[in-house]
Formats: structure tokens, sequence, C-alpha cells
């Protein structure tokens, strides 16, 4: 019976940090979907189909669609990316947070806006 | 023997990510800050998205400081609010945010539009006629039916108005977009529709009641733009739905209607964005024969029609290789300010900060032969726009507001967020899209709102809201359309606050006054204005202090916010006799949630000035 492999304990710790899959998942919605706001009726609306890209150094790593409510989970290595959508949107300052930043082993939730520029 | 494989792996794994990671960190430009860099503020290519943005510094003494009085206010009063749209036909409404801000007057009356609800007041500012609701007016309905257990029926969906008296005609000229709404549900009608509504004063007195009004509707559902003539009863004659659309994402609506005129025209421009879809189509602009809709006749010109290719990603037409947006056409003051050459002119600037960062540029526009419209055959022509070289202008940030109660924040933070009050909430400033223009002294003045960068007693470091003002002038070589700036400048309210949407109203001498709200840590919203000629501009007055901060449903995260909502445009309008009338959103502090139970607590501020 051959002896049981041992591993450094820092061996152990990379070991769980690539295993756990870092990464975001959320929502992504357009806002404002009309012109004008009213008390009781949703102003943003989930932005279905959108691909989203995610950039390190200019470089597109990752892309990811968002399903029917808007939502998208996507597994990134740790480190700081530039969000964009790969199709105009609407008109403006586009998709809001811009930069996200993703931690080792953790798979947070960040939330997309997109501006349509409706006003 | 595979535990040790699968050991190696690992390591050769977690080493290339902990090497990628630690490569990565080093990667600044990312997540660098946004240098401000004097070469960037003059004659630079069009930014992207990844350098950030330069903003222009607030120069002491030469943008528009706040000083005490009020030179030249000769009467001022607060106009339609938050509980007079709420509160129109018998509460059959929505409270609504943001209210955009309409404005027009012949100097006898005033008439005074917002979203969702208009008044008519005498120039002492007692109201003479109102509050009505948009849905009464323009679409013979109401916008929800609060009596019913499901708020049906309910009205058609109507935002964005705008309002122009005519000095040549005397009529009243009042817009307003339309989307169809299902009556049972509310929600915007399946396949979809949309207008843009004109009404126009039969006489040139203006009243609230219907049969005093021609009714039109402009059909923005698609390319097209096919007229209506909704004089009989437009409720039951909404733009016909249809099957096929040639316009990207279509069925759309005209976002946020512009309106001018001159001697001959009436011109609407609008942003196409489609209903259901994500997209963004471009501004389509169209002229009408301006006297004949004062007589009932309904005569139009498709002008521009922008569209977006989402195979090529290009737009057709283009404006330097951008989109075109925001083509605001120009008012005068007087008959004698119109351009009459080339067989009649209209003008209109726009912007072209795409991407909402950065730009040095404005873009001027010609309209000729604008007489035609009042033939048979209308024939009006869009010339080459000419680019002008500009100061800089870019996306503004949110604006700050002093601290102060928020009771709807705190009511909120109860029901939505563990019984923590949520913060007071910051201002939406939109973005640098061009606002109202005015043609006077044979100039095109107007502004933008842009970011700054404000003296905060302690350093040059902090970001804000201000405004960006140009004064263009129109030249003509022969029957090439050009332009040059004449003036330009910025208006920041400094030491930590903000100055926001800014209407330039100028009389026929070129003398005038810029109207905005100014927010900040000294400042809850609140009503202001500053003198503005060909030399430049001077101080910031407040004319209507703010008594609260704002206080809205969409300042809150459980409705979208913050920033909330703020009114997306004021208005300025030079009369004959030289003085000017401005309203601006600003919050007066006298309702709130505490006092009433109101979702929002926005009013709007009148003012006039001799400049």
């Amino acid at each position: 019976m051959p002896a049981p492999v041992v591993y450094p304990r820092f061996m152990l710790a990379m070991f769980a940090a690539v295993v756990a899959a870092s990464g975001l998942h959320g929502t992504v919605v357009r806002s404002p979907a009309m012109p004008v706001c009213r008390f009781g009726v949703p102003c943003n609306v989930p932005a279905r189909g959108v691909v989203l890209k995610f950039e390190r150094r200019s470089r597109v790593v990752r892309r990811v669609r968002t399903g029917g409510h808007g939502r998208y989970r996507v597994r990134l290595a740790p480190g700081r990316y530039v969000v964009r959508t790969s199709a105009r949107i609407g008109m403006g300052r586009g998709i809001r947070p811009l930069r996200v930043v993703v931690r080792r082993g953790v798979n947070r939730r960040v939330d997309f806006t997109i501006d349509t520029g409706i006003r | 023997m595979r535990f040790r494989k699968l050991g190696l792996l690992l390591v050769v794994l977690a080493t290339a990510a902990v090497v990628s990671s630690v490569a990565f960190a080093g990667a600044t430009s990312i997540a660098g800050p946004n240098e401000f860099a004097p070469s960037q503020e003059v004659n630079r290519p069009t930014p992207n998205v990844d350098t950030g943005y330069a903003a222009p510094r607030a120069i002491p003494g030469h943008t528009g400081q706040i000083k005490n009085g009020t030179p030249g206010l000769t009467g001022s009063f607060a106009g339609v609010n938050l509980m007079d749209t709420r509160s129109a036909d018998n509460g059959n409404a929505y409270s609504i945010e943001p209210p955009d801000q309409g404005l027009c007057t012949n100097g006898t009356y005033v008439l005074e539009p917002v979203n969702d609800a208009f008044a008519i007041y005498d120039t002492s500012g007692n109201m003479v006629r109102g509050p009505k609701s948009l849905n009464s007016f323009f679409t013979n309905d109401v916008a929800i039916t609060r009596t019913s257990s499901d708020g049906s029926p309910f009205g058609q969906f109507l935002s964005d108005p705008k309002c122009y008296w005519d000095p040549g005609n005397g009529h009243w000229y009042f817009t307003v977009l339309e989307i169809n709404t299902d009556p049972a549900t509310g929600a915007f009608a399946q396949p979809g529709g949309s207008a843009v509504l004109i009404a126009v004063s039969k006489g040139t007195n203006p009243r609230t009641t219907r049969s005093d009004w021609w009714f039109y509707a402009i059909d923005t559902t698609n390319n097209g733009g096919a007229a209506h003539d909704r004089s009989s009863n437009s409720a039951a004659s909404p733009p016909a739905a249809r099957t096929a659309y040639s316009d990207t994402g279509c069925p759309c609506f005209g976002d946020q209607p512009l309106i001018g005129a001159d001697q001959y025209g009436f011109y609407v421009s609008t942003n196409e964005f489609p209903i259901f879809n994500n997209g963004f189509n471009g501004a389509q602009v169209y002229a009408l024969d301006k006297d004949a809709l004062a007589n009932g006749i309904f005569k139009m010109q498709y002008v521009l029609h922008s569209n977006y290719d989402t195979s090529s990603g290009e737009w057709s037409p283009s404006l330097e290789g951008g989109y075109i947006y925001s083509v605001q056409p120009a008012t005068s003051p007087t008959t004698g300010s119109w351009d009459t050459s080339n067989n009649g002119t209209e003008y209109f600037l726009s912007a072209l900060d795409f991407d909402g960062t950065t730009d040095n540029r404005v873009a001027a526009w010609a309209m000729t032969n604008t007489s035609s419209l009042a033939t048979a055959t209308p024939a009006v022509h869009l010339e080459d726009y000419s680019i002008v070289d500009s100061e800089v202008y870019g996306q503004p940030p949110p604006a700050d507001q002093k601290a102060g109660p928020t009771p709807l924040g705190d009511a909120f933070g109860a029901a939505y967020n563990n019984g923590v009050p949520y913060p007071e909430p910051t201002i939406e400033t939109n973005d640098d899209r061009m606002n109202q223009v005015v043609y006077a002294d044979g100039h095109l003045w107007s502004g933008v709102n842009t970011v700054m960068r404000t003296d905060n007693g302690r350093s040059t470091q902090t970001t804000r809201a201000g405004i960006a003002w140009f004064i263009v002038h129109p030249t003509w070589d022969e029957s090439t359309f050009g332009a040059e700036m004449t003036n330009q400048g910025y208006i920041s309210a400094k030491n930590n606050d903000n100055a926001l949407f800014p209407s330039i109203g100028v009389n026929a001498d070129g003398q005038g006054i810029v109207t905005f709200s100014v927010s900040g840590h000294h400042y809850y919203p609140s009503a202001a204005y500053a003198r503005i000629d060909l030399s430049g501009v001077g101080a910031t007055h407040i004319a209507g202090a703010g008594g609260a901060p704002a206080d809205g449903f969409t300042g809150y995260e459980p409705y979208g916010g913050p920033p909330e909502r703020w009114g997306d445009y004021s208005a300025a309008v030079a009369l004959p006799d030289g003085s000017v009338w401005a309203a601006t959103e600003w919050i007066p502090g006298t309702f709130s949630f505490a006092t009433g139970g109101w979702f929002a607590n926005w009013g709007t501020y009148v003012m006039h000035v001799n400049p």
C-alpha cells in the first residue's frame, strides 16, 4: 500500500482557490424604460438577451448572455474587469458599474444598469 | 500515482492563477483615476471610455459663482408641483417623477406644463385656469381610475410636455409624447404605437377646454411619421397599429419631443427608441406648416430619418461617425429675429458625446426653404451640419444636496431596508445632450450639463455638475452653411455645489438669462438664474431657495435610485418687450411624505427677469 500523499498547507489553499469558482452573478436592467416614472409601476425592465463582455487590458476574456429575466452568471478569474455590452443598447453612458472586481473564491452579486438614454 | 499527478496539475493551475492575478493587479490603467490633463481641454480626438473623462475646471471669477441679490427679477412664484399633478382628475392620476418643464407666455398669460398637468397663470402668478391633467386635455381620458379595483380603464401614457407661443400669429403650440396603453392593464399596448401629440390654440388666449384647441398627432411608431388629425377625439383614434417595421427594434416612440419655430414652420425633433426592445435609432425631425396648424390644417414634411443597422453597427445617417441625437430646433423672441434668408431658415444645435465621456464639438444645423411649408409641395432642405470646435463638456455626475429631512426615505427604509433609513438621495443630472436653443440677435444660444472640477475649499479635485454654455454664429458663404463659436464658458456653482439643466432665454437685443437648478452642500435644490449676453455670463442668483432635500420615490433603491430623477429640462423664453420668463424645478419644502403622504416633493419655480 503506497504511503499517503501529504500536501503542504499552501498547496491546499491554492487548491481551494482554484476549485471555488470565482465570478459574478446578478441581474441586468434597462433604465429608465419610459420617459417618466410612475409610483407603483417599474421604471426599469430586465435587459433580456444582452451580451456582457468582460475585458481585461482591453481584451475580452469572457462573454455571457443574459436570460429571460435579465439574469446572468459568469465564472471569472480574480481580478478587475471593464464591462461592456456587445451591442449598443441605448444612447449615452451605457452600462454601470463600468468596472468590477472579482475576488478569489468568491462568486458575488453585481447588478448592472444600462442607461437607455430615455428621458 | 494518480493523486500525485493531480496534485502537480493543481500546483501548476494555482500558480498560474496567482501569477495572473498579481500581474493584473499591476494593470492600474483600468481602475486608475480620471486625471485632469490640460492638454485634453481643446482639439483632442473623441475620447473613449477606457481613458475616463477629463473634467473642465471651474475658473474662479469666470464661472457664474453664486452671489446675493436678485438683480432684474421683477416677479416670481411657485408653479405647478407634484400635488397638482397627483390631484388632477379628482385623483385619477399617478405620483410622477421627473416633472420636466415647459413654459410659454404672451406677456399676459403664462402657460406652464409639467408631467402630467398644466396650469395657466396671469403675470402676477395667480392661477387663472387649471391645473388640468395632460390626459384629460390631450387624450380625453384619465391616467388611472382610482375608483376601480384594478385601476382600469387606464389612459394613454403621456410625458415630456413643451409649449411655445408664437410672436407672429399669436397662437399657442403645446406638445407631448404619447405611448399607446392597454386600457385594461395599463401596460404599453401590443403590438405598440406612439405619437407626438400637438395641440394648437384656435384663438390667441390659452384655455384648458379641448374645444378651444386643434389636436394633431405625428405617428412615431416607425419611420415615416404619418400624420393624424386628432381634432375629433384622440382617445378614440390612436395611431393605427402596424405589423411591420422598417426601423430597428420598432415599434418605437419619439422620446423627448423638442420644438422650435421660424417664420414659416413649427419643428419637432425626437429621439427614436424601441418601446419593448433594446436599442436607439437616433433623431427624427419633422417640419410642419405653422400657420396652417393654427387653422386646423395639418401639413408636414419628414425631414430627418435616422436608423441603426445592427448588422453593420453603423448609423444612417451618422454624425461624425456617431449617432444624431437631441437635435434642438431654435425658437426666437420676435418676428424680426427670424432668419428669412434662403427662403426661410431654421437652425438647430446638437452635441456629440456618443459614449457618455467628454467631447469638444458642437454641431450646428440649418434647414432652408422653410417658406415652402406653406405651399402644396413642402420642400425644406436640411443642409449639411457644421461642426464647431468648443470647450470640453462631458457626462456630469449626479448632484448631491444639502443635508436635511427625508421622511420618505425613512419610511421606505422601515418598509424595505430592515428599518434602516435610506440615505439622502443624489439628484440625476442625466447627460450632456443639447438643451433648449434660441436664435436671437443673429446667434444660437444654448447649453449642456457637464462634469466640472470645482473648488471645495481645500483643493480643485471635486467633481460636480455644472453647465457649459455656447453662443454660435451661423454663417453663409453664398449657399454654403457654416458656423463659428462667438463665445462660450461654464457656470459652476463651485464650493461643493452643482448647477444643472440650463435653458437660455434671450431677447432680440442679445440680452438674456440662463435658468437652472442649484443643489449641493450649501443648497437644497433651488431655482437660479444668471444674466447672459455676447460678452458672457454674470453671477448666479438664487430666485427660489429650496426648502428641503428632494425626497421622491425614484431616489431610493426599491424604485431604482439613487440618483433621484430630476426634471429633464428647464425652460426660458424672451418676449418682444425684452423681458424673459423662465422656470425650473426646485423643492419648495411646503409638502412632503410627512405632511400628506406624498411620494415626491418636487415643485417648479417661475421667474420674470428684465435682463
